[in-house]
């Protein structure tokens, strides 16, 4: 038991009148400050007064609601921050949220090097990404960051691991396919120079940029020869590492603009907002939260630029924002830039390379920013994208080389099947005139158990055609034929008897099944009624094929939406469509020349 | 809710203690109460209901005991049950089947797994109840015939969520009636300002670096290993002591007076003496109702260690429901019998006490601490130089940036700042230097707590 | 000795009903068409452009295999990637429940780092999206007030 002794009794009057005093004041005037919205310092929204209710009592989220609250909206915390961080300095803190403080002040982000995965998934999707267009010349340059280059200003103990080895690794790998440009060396020889990066953020400067610029030009080998003079646009830039971390700044940095001699012509598109300008820079960013977005507004998924350079040389380049204050100095060697931001592309890469037909690819990363990225890799594989990326699901297991290499002609297919079938030529309503009438047996409307199918599948195989695909289904999915509408084994069979009927009038032929595709989801429920057995159709299909060696051809992926489909028609595709998709697609398979 | 919040702080307090003090003598056990039980449903809203059911029962099995005195044992052995029924499955079920799960698995068996929630406290509460049901079949006390009363003894706020756990004797009378006085706000809201401190700005912060460092434990050299320890040991006093000296200050602000709960343990110059300064109020409850019901000391030697054994392995699943507070447990339970069979013989010199005491706490902590066996298992053999560097990068890094937070520590957990406060309160000047240095000190918390988003008590969930 | 028991008797059937109304979850219903999850969403969509998508594009935003799972509804801007405005719901076998989780956490991890620093907005909404499960459902919303999306999905599945 604690007794209390009353030697001291006044202070301890005194004490709990002041304490008293000071609790019940500071309550009260916390709760009289009005909140504020926005934290300028923070860059972040702060939290208002939360919604009470029952549920948000009963899950909790009001009360935390209400501590978050309290906290955010704290006067002065950007005052008290501040000190916090002041002191923390003094208590020997050199890092706070992976950045580190110089002993001059300036800020630096940490490194960490990525997975033994992350490395691999990388190196591939950029090696196989480049394997695709043989036709392109590739370049990679991965710029080092602060931390790896201004090693003499870091303070003596930190936790940052090896920048240089993710740069070496990934140099490694991207030179089997194309030129890596490395910067390190002349980083490094200027780096006491030249203002290389800036103090409170973790872009480079412009200076910085120039410097890379120059071994890009190498590189590429490119021809225009302009002079620049160097303006400073901004000197109150504080970055983004010192929201980040907290530690105050020691001064400000600047940003410069690199004016050619000669002005270039060009407009640039900003694809996802419909927008275009006449200038890479965006003077009105410079007063705003982030003074660095003067350099094309920031990021965006797609924007293209088309200059009236005399060249004829087109430009892809996949990016992060280090390429944004790099990219002004391009305008002169390329007819077309088109730059891509991997974080926020959602579109297909390979119909982007296939339709601009670009001679030149850039990849520019800092290693930091490509390091913690997984946005990349995706965009790359394009796994829901267009035909030429491999895919698991496009080819069944079975594919002989044999296969891969025999070059066919449109005159060696026979195609067996229903109106889908029928529309590739000259016959039924829609009549697309694709391939020769010779080519196609189908009759519109034919279900797999009709006497139209058999006397097709005849037919074809009295051609004595070299490859057989069959395309049914559709009809039967919503067959009126009950028994033939929910079984599946019993499509499976019927499929079966057909095949065996068209293999013993040519047996040298080789046999091929379309997976069935969807009709429209819109509109009548009849039809989407129709897409709900089509998997289990096609599960038996391919088991089929795999019993029995025939070739199953997934091609789900050829279906993109509703607008593949003809011009109110649920069921038949669009002309356009069989251009764009199913005709590629054959003719790629079975390598046959395209003529158009 | 916890102490260490601006929501407590700058909301909650105040509004309390501005009724508290506000309404007459016979009102303020009522407010307190609807206080403690707002406080508690703060952070838990919706098992406060078995809290009020755990008084309910307890409430009832007393005044029960108290109308049928012949049944006495036997209400006493239906109250036990059940408050033990109601801890062991909240906290316990999900253990008890995943460790069941395990060894069933290899006959193909399983039982579902549920999740069920820990209410915040459970454990503390029981045993107070537990406390009074046990106490009042020993009639140490008339029964408490009023619920508010009684309920305030389960649920007053100070107390509630994390100890010191406070037997029912100690604060029967003061629960009629008290002193509350000015001088005793003064005196307690030193001490609380203290605790807040200790929680604030040295467990907050040295906690940064444990987490840090626990989260490297496959690759760290010699030094970061113990600097790992460390932290760790640090961490921990500061966070429950600090905790508890709220505590008790809160209760002398309204009058109770609580028992201290740790009284300088990393002085202790052997495991012995660091259970009689550690978690003071568990080990009593331990000894008060487990072990000397066993028979304590008082049986043949083979019955006094497998009293011993079973107090400690209870003390430690009380700690958590997982076999690393088990196995911590039974680690002291065996370094205890040690010291009891083998080393009280040696005459040790406290020095070399103190140093072995102090590397088996560390040891301890490191068991107590990991998040899985493979965990501790790389800690401690990365602290005894097993497959590892001695110093590295990180062990200057984490030298240089927490060095100064490291030293702090070790100072405050010694009496020395106690003694210079002591030695000021003699003359003016130094009153109102410490008076000063208080509100500083206050000041510096509150900016603390601003400026950080999360301080998580760590013996929230017993 | 009888008022003893009795009491005892009241006790414990009163903890086995707190127990209960504690302990006892709603089971969802397992036979939710994607029809109506349509119609809910479209009743709490609001102005938000975000459309239906269809099988290919499930799978190139959020990298989940519809064919895999017994429904998949999924609603993202088709064209604009800077919208970061979600709404999905599954129902699966309880194997692959937790894989989901997983991957929809990941999805949200991806998103915020790439908006961290330059979009605030979106790292705004973002950061108070919600994955909820409802036994073999799991929920993913990213919206200006999620609680209110989740109310109306708690409404469908009756939980």
């Amino acid at each position: 038991m604690k007794k209390m002794n009353s030697k001291n009794k006044t202070f301890h009057k005194i004490f709990a009148v002041l304490f008293l005093v000071l609790i019940f004041e500071l309550a009260l005037f916390v709760l009289i400050f009005p909140d504020r919205e926005y934290s300028e310092s923070e860059k972040r929204p702060l939290a208002a007064f939360p919604t009470l209710s029952l549920s948000t009592i009963t899950d909790g989220s009001f009360m935390d609601g209400i501590e978050d609250w309290q906290a955010d909206q704290f006067p002065f915390r950007d005052q008290l921050m501040q000190i916090k961080s002041q002191l923390n300095i003094w208590m020997g803190s050199i890092r706070s949220q992976d950045v580190y403080r110089c002993e001059d002040g300036s800020l630096m982000e940490a490194f960490q090097m990525p997975s033994e995965d992350t490395l691999k998934a990388q190196a591939e999707a950029m090696t196989g990404f480049a394997s695709r267009y043989p036709d392109t010349s590739f370049y990679f340059c991965l710029a080092p960051t602060a931390i790896s280059v201004l090693t003499d200003k870091l303070p003596t103990a930190t936790l940052t691991d090896d920048q240089n080895q993710y740069i070496d690794y990934m140099q490694d790998k991207f030179s089997t396919v194309g030129k890596f440009i490395d910067v390190r060396k002349i980083f490094t020889e200027k780096k006491d120079s030249t203002e290389l990066y800036y103090h409170t953020d973790h872009h480079w400067t412009t200076d910085g940029a120039y410097l890379a610029w120059q071994e890009i030009y190498k590189a590429m080998e490119l021809t225009s020869e302009v002079n620049y003079t160097s303006g400073v646009v901004c000197n109150t830039f504080l970055g983004s590492l010192v929201s980040a971390s907290g530690f105050p700044a020691q001064k400000y940095d600047s940003i410069k603009i690199y004016i050619p001699t000669e002005e270039p012509v060009y407009t640039v598109t900003y694809t996802n907002s419909q927008t275009m300008s006449a200038s890479v820079y965006s003077m009105e960013h410079l007063s705003g939260n982030d003074p660095y977005e003067v350099f094309f507004g920031g990021n965006h998924p797609r924007l293209q630029i088309r200059t009236g350079a005399d060249s004829t040389r087109k430009l892809l380049i996949v990016k992060d924002s280090y390429a944004n204050c790099l990219v002004p100095f391009m305008l002169h060697d390329f007819s077309q830039i088109t730059i891509i931001d991997a974080r926020y592309y959602s579109d297909d890469i390979d119909m982007e390379m296939q339709s601009q037909g670009y001679t030149d690819v850039l990849f520019l990363y800092n290693a930091n920013t490509l390091s913690e990225d997984n946005t990349l890799v995706p965009v790359l594989n394009n796994v829901a994208g267009s035909l030429n990326t491999p895919s698991e699901d496009t080819s069944t297991e079975e594919d002989t080389s044999e296969e891969a290499t025999t070059k066919y002609t449109i005159d060696d297919i026979a195609f067996i099947g229903d109106s889908r079938t029928l529309s590739l030529s000259s016959g039924g309503r829609l009549a697309y005139q694709l391939v020769p009438s010779t080519s196609t047996y189908a009759t519109w409307g034919g279900k797999i158990t009709d006497d139209t199918a058999s006397d097709n599948t005849l037919a074809a195989a009295k051609a004595g055609k070299k490859v057989g695909i069959f395309w049914f289904g559709i009809n039967d999915v919503q067959s009126s034929d009950h028994a033939l509408r929910d079984d599946a084994n019993q499509f499976r069979s019927n499929y079966e008897k057909l095949i065996d009927l068209y293999r013993k009038n040519n047996p040298d032929s080789k046999i091929v099944i379309l997976s069935i595709l969807t009709t429209s989801v819109h509109e009548k429920d009849y039809y989407a009624k129709q897409n709900e057995n089509i998997a289990a159709y096609n599960a038996q299909l391919k088991a089929l094929c795999s019993e029995k060696g025939y070739t199953y051809l997934d091609i789900t992926k050829l279906f993109t939406g509703d607008e593949c489909f003809a011009e109110n028609d649920y069921i038949h595709f669009s002309k356009d469509w069989y251009v764009k998709n199913f005709i590629p697609f054959i003719y790629n398979r079975f390598n046959i020349e395209l003529s158009n | 809710m916890i102490f260490s919040s601006l929501t407590f702080l700058l909301l909650f307090f105040p509004i309390t203690l501005l009724l508290y003090f506000l309404v007459p003598n016979r009102a303020k056990n009522i407010v307190l109460l609807l206080f403690s039980l707002i406080f508690y449903s703060w952070g838990e809203p919706v098992y406060i209901i078995l809290m009020l059911y755990s008084i309910l029962l307890n409430y009832v099995c007393g005044l029960m005991m108290d109308k049928y005195s012949d049944m006495r044992k036997h209400i006493l052995i239906f109250g036990v049950c059940i408050n033990l029924f109601m801890l062991g499955f909240f906290k316990y079920a999900g253990f008890l089947t995943e460790s069941l799960n395990s060894v069933l698995g290899t006959f193909g068996i399983s039982i579902p797994q549920r999740d069920i929630a820990l209410p915040i406290g459970i454990s503390f509460y029981t045993f107070q109840a537990l406390s009074y049901l046990i106490d009042l079949y020993r009639e140490k006390f008339p029964v408490q015939k009023n619920i508010i009363n009684f309920a305030l003894y389960i649920t007053m706020f100070p107390q509630l969520i994390a100890g010191p756990i406070v037997r029912y004797e100690s604060i029967e009378k003061e629960l009629k009636h008290r002193i509350i006085s000015l001088e005793k706000v003064g005196y307690g809201s030193l001490i609380f300002i203290e605790g807040l401190a200790m929680k604030v700005l040295l467990a907050n912060q040295i906690g940064l670096v444990a987490d840090e460092l626990r989260a490297l434990a496959g690759s760290l050299s010699v030094t970061s290993a113990w600097l790992s320890a460390l932290a760790y040991f640090f961490q921990i006093y500061f966070d429950f002591a600090g905790y508890s000296t709220m505590a008790i200050g809160l209760g002398h602000i309204l009058g109770f007076t609580f028992c201290k709960n740790f009284d300088y343990p990393y002085l202790s110059t052997s495991v012995t003496e660091f259970w009689r300064r550690w978690h003071m109020s568990l080990g009593t409850w331990f000894r008060e109702y487990v072990y000397i019901p066993l028979g304590g000391n008082r049986v043949s030697t083979i019955k006094h260690i497998r009293n011993i054994l079973i107090v400690w392995m209870l003390t430690g699943l009380w700690h958590g429901a997982a076999w690393n507070f088990v196995l911590w447990g039974l680690y002291y339970g065996l370094l205890l019998l040690f010291e009891k069979f083998i080393l009280s013989k040696i005459n040790l010199p406290k020095p070399i006490g103190w140093l072995y005491t102090t590397i088996l706490v560390l040891i301890g902590w490191v068991l107590f601490s990991s998040e899985n066996l493979s965990q501790c298992m790389q800690i401690l053999s990365a602290m005894f130089g097993i497959g590892n560097v001695l110093f590295d990068t990180t062990s200057l890094y984490y030298l240089m940036t927490g060095g100064f937070m490291l030293i702090l520590c070790a100072i405050c957990s010694t009496p020395l700042l106690k003694w210079l406060k002591e030695k000021l309160l003699h003359f003016a000047l130094g009153k109102l230097f410490l008076g000063c240095l208080y509100v500083v000190i206050l000041a510096l918390c509150i900016l603390f707590l601003v400026v950080q988003n999360y301080n998580p008590f760590l013996y929230f969930r017993f | 000795m009888k008022k003893v028991i009795s009491i005892e008797i009241a006790l414990v059937l009163l903890l086995a009903g707190i127990m209960f109304l504690l302990l006892s979850t709603k089971e969802p219903r397992m036979d939710v068409t994607v029809e109506e999850v349509q119609n809910t969403f479209s009743s709490i969509k609001g102005d938000i452009a975000i459309d239906y998508a269809d099988a290919l594009r499930i799978r190139s935003q959020l990298g989940i295999n519809p064919a895999e799972h017994d429904m998949v509804v999924y609603y993202s801007s088709a064209v604009d990637a800077m919208y970061v405005y979600e709404f999905l719901l599954i129902r699966t076998d309880e194997n692959s429940i937790d894989a989901l989780q997983s991957t929809l956490e990941e999805h949200i991890a991806t998103r915020l780092e790439a908006f961290r620093g330059y979009g605030e907005s979106q790292t705004a909404l973002l950061e108070k999206a919600i994955i909820k499960q409802y036994g073999n459902y799991i929920c993913l919303i990213v919206a200006d007030e999620p609680s209110t999306w989740l109310e109306a999905v708690k409404e469908l599945l009756e939980v």
